[in-house]
């Protein structure tokens, strides 16, 4: 089975994900009242067997808080940390010394989701206004969005722990069904000051059928 | 301790040597003999561990999708062929038809995000029951008892058989482990 | 004479309630009431009458579109900031010709909230016969 997009299409959904990182990255930012620096996006193709060890070993467990995207692009917004960065982060939105918050209590899980609900939605504002025209209008989703028009349009986050091999399974399943090789954007954030401690990962998994629109709508683009 | 050479056949994972944990990927199998532990880590993917009690050797496949269809490689990956191809590794290890010494019992198959098309009702919203129910009916094919389930839910398994007993130890995140 | 700085903060983030509430309070807002959906948004518009509501547009049960709507058919006079991370046009298209009054993308500048709530402190005209 030959590739899922060439290098070509590799490198134009990269620049278009990167807006998306970049919007994310300045709203982070500014919700944290500090400088966040953004790795640029990686476009992850692996087959469903590799990609449980994306996010280091997959029995390590990790906390993440996701959305579901809806509208005219579709999958998952996923934010995963480690519960030391997620916790060190509410400390930095609660104005006190990082490592003084040391559980997940309900401001604290409140606090990181709606930092995901900034964060992603920051992303998908950005992406709204840089994807190809050529998508198109989103097909019905199971939950109605707010908004029926252009809009990518989140759903409210939730928190969890989990293995990040079954995170990986679990979001990466829905292509898996039918594609033998897997794809999700991922970007990683870090604060500038060392002892801050905050390493975000943040992944977009589209689903299949937004993924073929994807790259249906690449290769409309390389052509001219 | 009495370890029988075999030939490496697809999915199967390195025979071990030592009492370490063997880990099974995801769409892969392995079969190991007392006293190994096998372990995988499943999501909507489901466990299917077969046993031998009376030699004591166990096998456990990370299954992803029911049925291969037209898919020729991979067998590990699903569950009409992953399932016989495992028992192949229990005929050649005990130089016979270990089929009717088999018991099994099955884990995961949780689920945790909708997907968000109206579109895909068929193809697959519960991935993990639909697997269930692949295995399920094979298993019964095979007149192969299921002793034990752990199934459902909306989290990750961590499971760990060990081989010596035939019994298999969970772990969810944040949660205590616990057998079946 | 009854108040006219009653607010209804509707989020279903808890923690951007205490936010909002924090500079609500500030500028010298009551904060009468919380919601964390639009279901309860509406019930409690309804009970409350509060003189001003911050409405989020991502929730659960019911979101802030619809939450909006239904107050400006119970209450023509509502007055709604919507509140939201969601800065598209549709989401600006929709919350104008539903009749909010503001809309407001997160992260805000806590300055420009705060001004805006002092200003609408001052204007707030709803009469109270007697």
């Amino acid at each position: 089975m030959g590739k899922i997009l060439t290098e070509v299409q590799r490198h134009l959904l990269r620049m278009i994900f990167d807006r998306g990182a970049e919007g994310a990255s300045l709203a982070l930012s500014k919700w944290l009242g500090r400088a966040v620096s953004l790795s640029g996006s990686e476009v992850e193709i692996t087959r469903l067997e590799q990609a449980a060890e994306l996010l280091g070993p997959a029995d390590s467990l990790v906390a993440a808080c996701s959305m579901e995207l809806t509208g005219r692009l579709t999958g998952w917004i996923l934010l995963v940390f480690e519960d030391r960065s997620g916790l060190a982060l509410v400390d930095m939105l609660l104005h006190q010394p990082v490592g003084t918050t040391t559980a997940w209590g309900e401001i604290e899980q409140s606090a990181a989701k709606e930092t995901t609900n900034i964060v992603g939605c920051a992303y998908v504002n950005a992406l709204a206004a840089h994807l190809p025209a050529t998508l198109t209008r989103g097909t019905a989703p199971i939950r109605q969005a707010e908004s029926d028009g252009s809009d990518l349009v989140p759903t409210p986050p939730t928190f969890f722990h989990e293995f990040a091999g079954s995170l990986l399974e679990f979001a990466l399943m829905e292509q898996a069904i039918e594609l033998d090789q897997v794809l999700l954007i991922r970007s990683e954030f870090e604060a500038y000051r060392r002892e801050s401690n905050l390493d975000w990962t943040l992944l977009f998994v589209p689903t299949r059928e937004s993924l073929r629109e994807l790259i249906a709508a690449l290769a409309q683009l390389e052509l001219h | 301790m009495n370890q029988m050479p075999t030939m490496p056949t697809p999915g199967f994972t390195d025979l071990p040597l030592s009492t370490d944990i063997v880990s099974v990927a995801i769409g892969r199998w392995a079969v190991a003999a007392a006293p190994v532990k096998i372990r995988t880590l499943l999501g909507s993917c489901v466990g299917v561990v077969l046993y031998d009690r009376v030699v004591k050797v166990g096998g456990v496949a990370h299954i992803v999708l029911p049925d291969a269809r037209e898919a020729v490689d991979h067998p590990g990956k699903y569950a009409d062929t992953a399932i016989p191809g495992m028992i192949v590794d229990f005929d050649q290890r005990l130089g016979g038809n270990a089929r009717s010494r088999l018991v099994a019992k099955l884990v995961g198959g949780a689920r945790m995000f909708q997907v968000p098309s109206a579109k895909d009702t068929k193809a697959g919203l519960n991935i993990g029951q639909r697997n269930q129910e692949a295995i399920e009916r094979i298993l019964a094919e095979l007149r192969i008892p299921i002793l034990a389930r752990d199934l459902g839910g909306e989290a990750g398994r961590r499971m760990t058989l060990d081989t010596a007993s035939g019994m298999i130890t969970i772990k969810v995140p944040g949660g205590a482990e616990y057998e079946i | 004479m009854k108040s006219n700085k009653r607010l209804l903060v509707v989020d279903d983030a808890l923690f951007m309630r205490k936010m909002i509430t924090g500079v609500a309070s500030e500028a010298g807002w009551e904060v009468v009431g919380e919601a964390g959906d639009g279901s309860t948004a509406v019930a409690l518009y309804q009970e409350l009458r509060p003189d001003l509501v911050t409405m989020d547009l991502v929730m659960p049960v019911m979101g802030g579109l619809e939450a909006l709507r239904q107050i400006r058919a119970l209450d023509p006079d509502a007055k709604v900031i919507v509140v939201t991370a969601l800065d598209q046009k549709q989401a600006l298209m929709d919350s104008i010709r539903d009749g909010a009054i503001d809309f407001i993308v997160k992260p805000f500048e806590r300055r420009r909230v705060l001004n805006l709530l002092v200003k609408l402190s001052g204007t707030a005209s709803r009469s109270v016969p007697g």
